[in-house]
């Protein structure tokens, strides 16, 4: 059995798949979370069971790619049986797209999700009467608690036993029906319903193997609408069926003095009002509520833009000044227990030295080292959660968008460039929700821009090394050059490359919530999850090859002479005009194109600390003991470095002394240097993950020229940067 | 040319039980002046007894249609209407605008009908004459209200675009307008001919605005607020 999950954006389709299933589908405060069709199959009572869960739309027309997925899937897959999934303190809107849904005759179930905000906000459904009415079943839902959920199911299992509709008795009942005896059907009064009928006869007649796959009755309305995506469908009788369609739309037009598609948008939005007339008890009391109040504050006229800033400063500082205790925490175990635990136990099993150097310097310098991070994307993810659960996400597109506007861009836009801060290949994806292709090229073209969270472990890097006591504001500085820049080439790219019409913008602000710890801890743990397989695997691949390029031909002394050694030199002169044209620099650069943490693993392997002269290992009790006290010791720390970093009380004096790593940074750059690097890194290809997402959404001609223009703008500003900076004095 | 004889007649002639919710519904259609429709009977009918249901009536009016009660006329609208079957033929004018039925009776088209009829052979069992077109009261008046130009023309000062209400201003479409897939838009997330709007804010850079309809918040800019016209009704709050 397959049950699609239909329903407005933001309605918690994907939340409610994650209820049933047990899934961990992306769910979020904000419309257009979910872009691509997504399924889970499972077991129920013995019978498998897809669930195929799908991008939110308000109507079943194609402007935007995710709006035109839903749709296709309905038609070309026809589920058994339709979950559609409405927001019960918005019944009225919702309606519109259910009458929809009911006009291609597939069973329908009606799950009224957000019934427990109906209940706060005092809104009685009458769900008997509601199903009478529509003919369907309704179940009310909370899909965040996981009440009511239970009965999805059976009952969609039931609705598809009861009613098997193929299209073809789909079709047959439509005609034999007298239209006016089913009070489900909505109508779109004396002007169109004829002409619906009149077309439908038309389709039987010349579209007759259309109206076997397509249910006549919605294609008939869709076509009458003036749905550009629909008339896609008729393939070979569309001249004539066209031409028939063109001149009623003109007949109906001229007697109406209005289009036909308003005409039927008013006929569904009277029948819903008609439905909600009856079957809600209570109106609802639009009562001025904590979302009203909050918006008072951060969307301000004065306030809004202050409180955006002020609010990424907070997150970047807090996630680098908290994390930092537990990244030197876990760089002490790795490097200091876990890797002397490692090599006793390679000793123990005989096997050679170059084993022991291959662990020791590819996969725990390289690998193991990008791990340490894990503690700074914990804190960047859970702000991230917070920010995409809460639904200041919209609020961002809504105070940003006059920006945008400027680009040629709308505010939406903006959404997919925060989830940028996060990854850029999601980003990538998110732009689905924008309408129009030229959007999403624009939009795509500046999401690399947007320091992603694998870049955060090259600035922790050089930051340690060179910046300890401006971290945050070093890297705030940098994320804030990134939307800057973004700016700035959208502005070049809007004058140059998209000259046209700004796209249209509207845009619904969900109501706020509070997360829920579980369901941010889970959005937490994936993210982590799929860091931490990114570093077992090809991170781990990318190190140890790194590290036999790096000692090769077999024994080469000087890694300089080794094959990296000579491929990084041969490129490095590129990169001497912006200061950082050694072979190392220039090598974790190459490599970084893989993925950004790589630039930090293959740091890691080339900048290898001197062997501190070796201390007897302690015992490995009193080591695990060590342990235990380095992470209390890390909490404590990391809550004295976040307030202090928020100036609620002075910082404390001692700073913990430099690793080895950092020691051996300062003599390979100079402060100015590190930032030159920085910013390249910030600017040049993400990397390769990216930009296969690229090719995959816009093709690859846009793809190439985003890696072009990439890393022309990384070399140039890098090469402003240096050149600028000894202009002005600083070494 | 309505019917005169009481519902209790009615009842016994067609055969139908009098249950209360049958009178009521009886009553709503022979009191209306026109051909209503089930909802509006429905909407009559409730105004005598709050109680009644959407179904109870639908079916209820099939039971009369069936038994002769009343008569079902389909005037092309999709929607069933029906009046108390009369004791006289007549036939419909309907208007397509307005759905207003104005009915006629006269003596030389039924003859005419009747001589069409032996003409061809046919022997008449049943007719009915539908004749569509638009009411007196609808030709003479542009359809709705195209832009705010035309409404200041028309002497109408309570119309304003959208981008033109201040916050806290509530206003009642009477217009989405712009370009096809733009309208599409609007309506589908709720914008549509009748709807009360509230301005709530305009974002920190001058653009866009949110605003409130259908229960939902809404944000879009200047330049798609424009090709909204509303009816000012004054200040928001009310307009929830
Ligand atoms: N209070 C409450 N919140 C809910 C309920 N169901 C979902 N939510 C919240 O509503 C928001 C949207 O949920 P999603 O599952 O992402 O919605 P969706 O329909 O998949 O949205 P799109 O993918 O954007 O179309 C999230 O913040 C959920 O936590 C519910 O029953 N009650
Ligand atoms: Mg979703």
């Amino acid at each position: 059995m397959r049950i699609a999950f239909i329903g407005n954006p933001n309605v918690g389709k994907s939340a409610l798949v994650n209820a049933i299933a047990g899934t961990r589908l992306h769910v979020g405060n904000w419309p257009g979370v979910t872009v691509e069709k997504k399924e889970a199959t499972f077991t129920f009572e013995g019978e498998e069971v897809k669930l195929v869960d799908l991008p939110g739309t308000y109507s079943l027309s194609s402007y935007s790619i995710e709006e035109r997925v839903t749709r296709d899937y309905l038609l070309n897959e026809r589920p058994d049986v339709v979950i559609d999934v409405v927001d019960a303190t918005h019944l009225e809107r919702n309606l519109f797209l259910t009458l929809q849904l009911l006009e291609l005759g597939i069973p329908v179930v009606l799950a009224l999700n957000v019934w427990d905000e109906a209940k706060e906000r005092g809104i009685e459904i009458d769900t008997e009467a509601l199903a009478g009415i529509l003919d369907v079943a309704v179940v009310p839902t909370v899909a965040t608690s996981g009440e009511g959920v239970g009965a999805l199911l059976p009952t969609a299992r039931r609705m598809a036993a009861e009613r098997p509709a193929t299209v073809a008795e789909y079709n047959q009942a439509c005609r034999d029906a007298a239209a006016a005896e089913r009070p489900h059907v909505a109508h779109y009064g004396p002007l169109v319903d004829p002409e619906v009928r009149l077309l439908g006869e038309a389709l039987h007649r010349d579209a007759a193997e259309v109206v076997e796959r397509v249910p006549c009755r919605w294609l008939a309305v869709k076509l009458l609408e003036g749905d550009e995506g629909t008339q896609a469908l008729l393939d070979g009788a569309a001249t004539t069926l066209l031409k028939q369609v063109g001149e009623q739309r003109r007949r109906i037009e001229a007697l109406a003095g209005d289009d036909p598609a308003t005409l039927i948008s008013d006929g569904r939005y009277g029948f819903s009002k008609g439905v909600v007339a009856e079957v809600i008890r209570q109106r609802p009391i639009d009562r001025r509520d904590l979302t009203e109040l909050i918006d008072r504050v951060v969307l301000h006229r004065w306030l809004g833009i202050p409180i955006f800033f002020a609010m990424l400063w907070f997150v970047f500082h807090t996630t680098f000044d908290g994390a930092q205790p537990f990244v030197d925490f876990i760089n002490q175990v790795i490097t200091g227990p876990v890797e002397r635990w490692f090599l006793v136990g390679l000793t123990a099993i005989g096997a050679p030295d170059w084993v022991a150097s291959l662990v020791s310097e590819g996969v725990i310098g390289g690998a193991g080292f990008v791990l340490t991070f894990v503690p700074i994307l914990f804190f960047l993810y859970l702000f991230m959660g917070i920010l995409e659960g809460s639904g200041y996400m919209a609020r961002a597109a809504f105070v940003m968008d006059r920006f945008f506007h400027a680009i040629g861009l709308h505010g939406k836009s903006f959404i997919p460039m925060i989830l940028g801060f996060g990854c850029n290949v999601p980003a990538v994806y998110a732009t689905r929700s924008l309408d129009s292709y030229r959007d999403r090229v624009l939009t795509s073209l500046l999401i690399p821009l947007m320091s992603c969270s694998a870049r955060l472990p090259v600035y922790a890097v050089f930051v340690a090394a060179f910046f300890v006591d401006q971290r945050g504001t070093v890297i705030f500085s940098l994320y804030l050059l990134g939307i800057l820049l973004a700016v700035g080439m959208g502005f070049i790219f809007k004058r140059s490359l998209f000259r046209g019409d700004a796209p249209v913008f509207v845009m619904e602000l969900p109501p706020y919530r509070f997360p829920t710890l579980r369901s941010l801890m889970l959005y937490v743990w994936e993210k982590l999850r799929s860091f931490v397989r990114k570093a077992g695997t090809y991170i781990l691949a990318t190190s140890v090859v790194i590290w036999f390029f790096l000692n090769l031909p077999w024994g080469v002394q000087n890694p300089a002479d080794s094959y990296f050694g000579k491929v990084a030199g041969g490129v490095a002169p590129i990169f001497a005009p912006v200061g950082f044209g050694s072979w190392q620099a220039t090598g974790a650069l190459l490599t970084g194109v893989i993925a950004k943490e790589v630039v930090v693993s293959t740091m890691g392997e080339i900048y290898t600390p001197e062997p501190e002269a070796a201390t007897a290992p302690p015992e490995v009790a009193e080591e695990i003991a060590q342990i235990g006290r380095g992470f209390v010791v890390a909490c404590r720390d990391s809550v004295v470095a976040v307030l202090a970093g928020l100036h609620l009380f002075p910082a404390p004096e001692q700073q913990p002394p430099p690793s080895a790593l950092a020691k051996r940074m300062r003599t390979a750059f100079t402060p100015l240097t590190a930032i030159a690097f920085m910013v390249f890194v910030l600017t040049y290809i993400p990397c390769v993950v990216t930009m296969a997402a690229m090719g995959q959404e816009l093709g690859w001609r846009w793809t190439a020229f985003a890696a072009a223009y990439l890393l022309t703008l990384g070399w140039s500003l890098a090469f402003l940067t240096y050149q600028g900076g000894r202009l002005l004095g600083f070494a | 040319m309505k019917t005169t004889r009481d519902i209790e007649t009615l009842f016994h002639e067609a055969e139908i039980a009098p249950t209360a919710q049958r009178r009521v519904i009886a009553q709503a259609i022979r009191d209306n002046t026109g051909h209503p429709d089930a909802e509006t009977i429905y909407h009559l009918a409730r105004q005598i007894d709050p109680h009644l249901g959407i179904a109870t009536v639908y079916r209820t009016l099939k039971l009369f249609a069936e038994k002769g009660l009343v008569d079902r006329h389909d005037f092309g609208d999709g929607r069933a209407r029906y009046e108390v079957a009369p004791e006289s033929h007549h036939d419909h004018l309907i208007c397509v605008r307005c759905g207003k039925v104005v009915e006629f009776a006269r003596d030389r088209i039924e003859e005419l009908q009747l001589e069409v009829a032996r003409e061809e052979g046919f022997e008449l069992l049943d007719h009915r004459m539908e004749l569509y077109g638009l009411c007196s009261e609808c030709r003479g008046t542009r359809p709705r209200i195209l832009t705010v130009a035309e409404a200041a023309a028309d002497g109408e000062s309570s119309v304003r675009n959208l981008a033109q209400l201040v916050p806290g201003e509530a206003g009642r479409i009477v217009r989405v307008g712009g370009a096809d897939k733009l309208r599409q838009r609007l309506q589908s997330m709720g914008l549509v001919v009748g709807e009360t709007i509230v301005v709530e804010r305009v974002a920190p850079l001058g653009d866009p605005i949110s605003i409130r309809v259908k229960g939902t918040s809404l944000a879009l800019r200047h330049q798609e607020a424009e090709s909204i016209v509303v009816e000012v009704a004054g200040e928001g709050g009310s307009g929830a």
